[in-house]
Order: C-alpha cells, then sequence, then structure tokens
C-alpha cells in the first residue's frame, strides 16, 4: 500500500510543478510586457526603425487575415461536416473525405506556406496580400473547424431529425432548419478555437501575406498587411535589443488575447456540459 | 417543385464542400511536387537526400538536404525525451490520480499551454533560454542557440498533445478490468503499469505518433532557436538547421524558380510526405482500436 502513496505524490508533485512553470511562463510574459501597452502602442504606426510608436497596423493585419481565413472556413467547413454527419453513408468516399480532413489536420504550417505562396500569391496572381495570407490560414483552420462541428452535429439528438422527417419536412429543411440550429453554439465554441489556433500562427503569412514593414493600412485585399506573430518574429529574430519593450508588449498583447479566447472556450464548454447533465 | 430544387442544390453543396476537402490535399500535393521535382533537373535524387552539404547561396550550389534532415531528427528525438515521460506521469496523474475539480483546472491550463503561439516560445528561447543556457553550462555552450533550446521549447508545445490523448487512452480502458485487478489483491502502482499501460498501448502509440508530427513540422521555434548552423550535430549543444527552418529563413530571399526555390519545394514534399504517413498510421491504428 505504501508504494501507492508513493507513487500518487511523486506523479502530483511533478504535475504540479510542470502547471507551475506554464502558468508563470504565461504570467511572465504578459506581466512583463503590459506597462509597454498604452494607448499610443495601441493606435500608433511604428516609428524610428520600430524603437518607438506602436503595433496599430500588425492589430489591423492579424483581423483582416483571421476574418479572410474564417470567411473561407466556416462556410466550407460546416456545409462538409453537415455532409459528413448528415448525408453521407458509411462509404468509400466518406472515408476519402475523412483521410483528406486528417491529413490536412497534420500537415506542418510551413507547407501550407509554400502551398499559398505557389497557389495563391503565383498561379492566381494575388502577390503577398491579405487575401492570398488569410486564404493560406483559411486552408489551414478548415480541419479544425470541420472536425469540431461534425461533433457538434452528431451530439443533436437522433429524435429531432426524426420528428423533423416524421412532420413531412426534407432532409435539406431538417438539417439546415432543426440540426444545425441546434448545434449552434458548440459549433460557435469551435470557432473560437480555431481564431486561438490562427491568430498566432506566423510561418503560413509569412511569404504569402506579411508585410515587416507599412506606413499605412492595406485598402484592399491585394495588398500586404503586418500581423502581431510576424511583428514578433521581425521584432526578436530581425532588429537590435532597442526594440525590446516593443517586443515586450506586443508578446503581452498576444498572449492575452490567447488566455482569453482560450478562457472563453472553457466557460463555454463547462455550460455546455451542465446543459447536459440537467 | 421549389422544395425539390432547393433539396436537390443543398445536396449538391454540402457534397461539393465535403468534396474540396480532398481537392485541397490532392492541390498541396500537386502543386509542391510539381514544382519540387523541378530541382532535379540539376541535382540528383541521390544528391538532394544523401549529401550533408547544403550551400543554396553559393557559386557552385549545393543542395544535399542529410544535414537538415539531422537537424529535425535532433531536435524532435530530444523533445521526445523530454516530453514524452512528463507526458506521462502528468496524464496518469490526470486520470487516475486527481479529483475532479483539480483535474479540470489543470486541463485547462494544458489546453492554454498547446495554444500558445509558436513565435512566443521562440522569441522566449531566443531572448532568455539562451542567455540561461550560456550562464549555467559554460563548458558545453558555445552557443544559447541549440539543439537543447530548441527541444525545451518545443517539448511545451509537444507535451499537452501527449498528455491529453494518453489521458484518452487510459480512460478507454474497460473500468472492469481495473476493478478485477484492484479486487484481486493488485495495488494501483501495479495495476497502472501492469493493467491500464498496456492495455491502452494502441492509443498511446497513436498519441506518440501525433505528437511527434506535431513536432517535426513545428517551424518558428526551430527557425528562431535552433542556431540555423547547417551541420550534423555531435553533441546537444550543437546549432541545428531543421528541414522546416531552412524553408521558413530562406523563402523570403530566394529568386522564383531558382533551383534553391525548387529544393526548397521539394524540403516541403519530404515534410508532406511525412506528415502524411504519419497520419495515415495513426488512423489505421484507431480503426483496428475500434474493431
Amino acid at each position: 500500500m505504501k508504494i501507492d502513496a508513493i507513487v500518487k505524490i511523486t506523479f502530483a508533485v511533478v504535475s504540479y510543478t510542470l502547471i507551475g512553470l506554464i502558468v508563470a511562463l504565461i504570467g511572465f510574459l504578459i506581466v512583463n510586457g503590459l506597462d509597454n501597452i498604452d494607448l499610443e502602442f495601441l493606435t500608433a504606426f511604428p516609428r524610428n526603425s520600430m524603437t518607438g510608436g506602436g503595433i496599430w497596423p500588425a492589430l489591423v493585419g492579424t483581423v483582416y487575415f483571421v476574418a479572410v481565413a474564417l470567411l473561407f472556413s466556416i462556410p466550407v467547413g460546416i456545409l462538409a461536416a453537415v455532409y459528413l454527419s448528415e448525408y453521407s453513408k458509411d462509404t468509400a468516399f466518406k472515408r476519402l473525405i475523412l483521410t483528406a480532413n486528417n491529413i490536412l489536420a497534420g500537415i506542418p504550417s510551413v507547407v501550407f506556406g509554400l502551398f499559398g505562396l505557389s497557389l495563391f500569391s503565383i498561379t492566381f496572381g494575388f502577390g503577398t496580400s491579405v487575401l492570398a495570407g488569410g486564404l493560406t490560414l483559411g486552408i489551414m483552420s478548415l480541419p479544425y473547424i470541420i472536425s469540431n462541428t461534425h461533433e457538434s452535429l452528431t451530439a443533436v439528438p437522433y429524435s429531432y431529425r426524426e420528428a423533423s422527417l416524421a412532420l413531412g419536412a426534407n432532409r435539406a429543411e431538417t438539417s439546415f432548419r432543426i440540426v444545425l440550429p441546434a448545434s449552434f453554439s458548440r459549433i460557435l465554441t469551435g470557432v473560437i478555437i480555431a481564431i486561438g489556433r490562427i491568430i498566432g500562427e506566423t510561418a503560413p503569412v509569412l511569404f504569402t501575406g506579411a508585410a515587416f514593414y507599412i506606413t499605412r493600412n492595406p485598402t484592399g485585399p491585394f495588398e500586404p498587411a503586418m500581423a502581431l506573430p510576424t511583428h514578433i518574429f521581425v521584432l526578436s529574430a530581425v532588429y537590435p535589443d532597442n526594440v525590446t519593450p516593443k517586443l515586450e508588449g506586443s508578446i503581452s498583447l498576444l498572449l492575452i488575447i490567447v488566455v482569453v479566447l482560450f478562457l472563453l472556450v472553457a466557460i463555454r464548454r463547462r455550460k455546455e456540459t451542465k446543459k447536459l447533465e440537467v | 417543385m421549389r422544395r425539390k430544387r432547393v433539396e436537390l442544390s443543398a445536396k449538391v453543396l454540402v457534397t461539393f464542400a465535403a468534396l474540396l476537402t480532398s481537392i485541397i490535399v490532392f492541390g498541396i500535393f500537386y502543386f509542391l511536387i510539381s514544382d519540387g521535382v523541378r530541382v532535379f533537373g540539376r541535382v540528383s535524387p541521390k544528391d538532394f537526400l544523401f549529401s550533408a552539404r547544403w550551400y543554396p547561396t553559393y557559386e557552385d550550389a549545393e543542395f544535399g538536404i542529410l544535414a537538415l534532415l539531422a537537424g529535425t531528427l535532433s531536435v524532435t528525438g530530444l523533445t521526445l525525451v523530454i516530453a514524452i515521460p512528463l507526458g506521462f506521469v502528468c496524464a496518469i496523474f490526470l486520470a487516475e490520480f486527481s479529483g475532479r475539480k483539480s483535474h479540470d483546472a489543470i486541463k485547462y491550463i494544458f489546453e492554454l499551454m498547446a495554444g500558445i503561439p509558436s513565435v512566443v516560445l521562440g522569441s522566449f528561447g531566443l531572448k532568455y533560454v539562451s542567455r540561461w543556457l550560456m550562464e549555467h553550462f559554460p563548458l558545453h555552450v558555445w552557443t544559447g542557440l541549440n539543439v537543447m533550446n530548441a527541444s525545451l521549447m518545443l517539448s511545451i508545445l509537444a507535451m499537452p498533445y501527449f498528455v491529453t490523448l494518453v489521458e484518452d487512452a487510459l480512460r478507454a480502458v474497460p473500468r472492469d478490468q481495473k476493478e478485477a485487478s484492484l479486487a484481486l489483491g493488485a495495488n494501483m502502482t501495479g495495476t497502472i503499469f501492469r493493467i491500464l499501460l498496456p492495455q491502452a498501448r494502441s492509443g498511446i502509440l497513436n498519441a506518440i505518433i501525433l505528437g511527434t508530427n506535431r513536432v517535426i513540422g513545428e517551424t518558428m521555434v526551430v527557425l528562431m532557436v535552433a542556431g540555423g548552423a547547417t551541420m550534423v550535430p555531435s553533441t546537444i549543444f550543437d546549432p541545428v538547421r531543421p528541414l522546416t527552418s531552412a524553408i521558413a529563413g530562406e523563402m523570403g530571399e530566394v529568386e522564383l524558380g531558382s533551383t534553391h526555390y525548387f529544393a526548397l519545394f521539394m524540403i516541403g514534399v519530404v515534410l508532406l510526405a511525412i506528415s502524411t504517413v504519419f497520419t495515415l498510421i495513426a488512423m489505421k491504428l484507431k480503426r483496428s482500436k475500434g474493431k
């Protein structure tokens, strides 16, 4: 019996130490940069080779990239998930789609970057732009949206579909008017997770859409934009140490955004499980 | 009539959306391979794979990826050595020893851990860990940017995958197996190591494969902290240049349509092949477990 106690305590100590280190790391990086975040930092363009001003264009650019990505991946992902959960039977075609989705989820982010460069930037002629970078991120987020939506749709009780079909609704009406609205909240949680995943992605936009430095915000989808993660990369790896305050501020801000998104997901999940238990 | 038309077009629409996923995967293969193979107009496949001389910008440019491959393998190997044991301990603690409240809190932290943007970890490794390594291992370390630094940062990204997937695998073992073992007088420790872990082995293997795939494909961390030297490392404190970092680091400066450009795409093909094989093995494992 004694060995059980020893193992339990050892495992607990290791786990809590690790958790403590991670919380300390995230906390340190957030607090460390907090002093450098003020109104000017959030609303001004960088000045004096990045040592002055703020990160306004990087924030705007990140919003643009994520928006384009979601405009692509939400409709396509939800429709594909509706097919998987409401229309498909266990056929070779369904297995092909599921396999493709798994392969897509495992592809390294830098490979998406190469694909985006070759297809969007060069073949389609979008160049280095918000559109090319956003679509690359959109393709990357597609498997997250599909898997999450698929799971949400399958969680809707089968009786909903039977009731709808029994009342004379056809499959399309059942899928889009009954099943999809019933799982709306869970699908939204999945979208937030996808945002959390792509908002910090650097490699896919590095050579498809990101500019290191611009003096005015993009006015259309065919212009490049700055992005918060690429800005962090550039400040860390390219510029000398005198940009450190701006770097620390940018890291702090990105981490705050990510922590808030994940907190939101945790809260929403909690509500959903509570609803199920009632 | 109108209802029928809507019904039909809905069916066409969702089928097409689903098909689009496969089209994208084929598209990725097509675009990478069609650009990548053109490197073999100048470099033989044998030299590309088995030469350790990667000098793409020299006048007499050479494109052998062996040293880059060694970089990827060394960083991935050391990451697994760090992250797998720690991940197992946390997963076993979560599955068997933790109460519900602490379980949920720990789980949230691990999810957050997986969500830390890799560029942030890269920056942390670059600014802090490299200095720490230089100060604490001055006899071994001649640069703070090396295999060790990259592996430490990658462990932070990889561990949550191991923890989540191994915990799921442990929980999937039927309850009565555990209860039977305990009822026969075995202690909890023996039950975990002799009954639960062996029973969960296909799920655990699955976790290791998916986690490894994630580590191999990680880009920003290795670009920023692995050191960038094209050499086959002899110690864990040597700088290396993994495959992903070569693409991300060099793509920005390369001339479109040059041999160097095609060589980087061919490296992309190698990474794509690795991740596809890993994914297919993981799917196969999962399916055979389901039977």
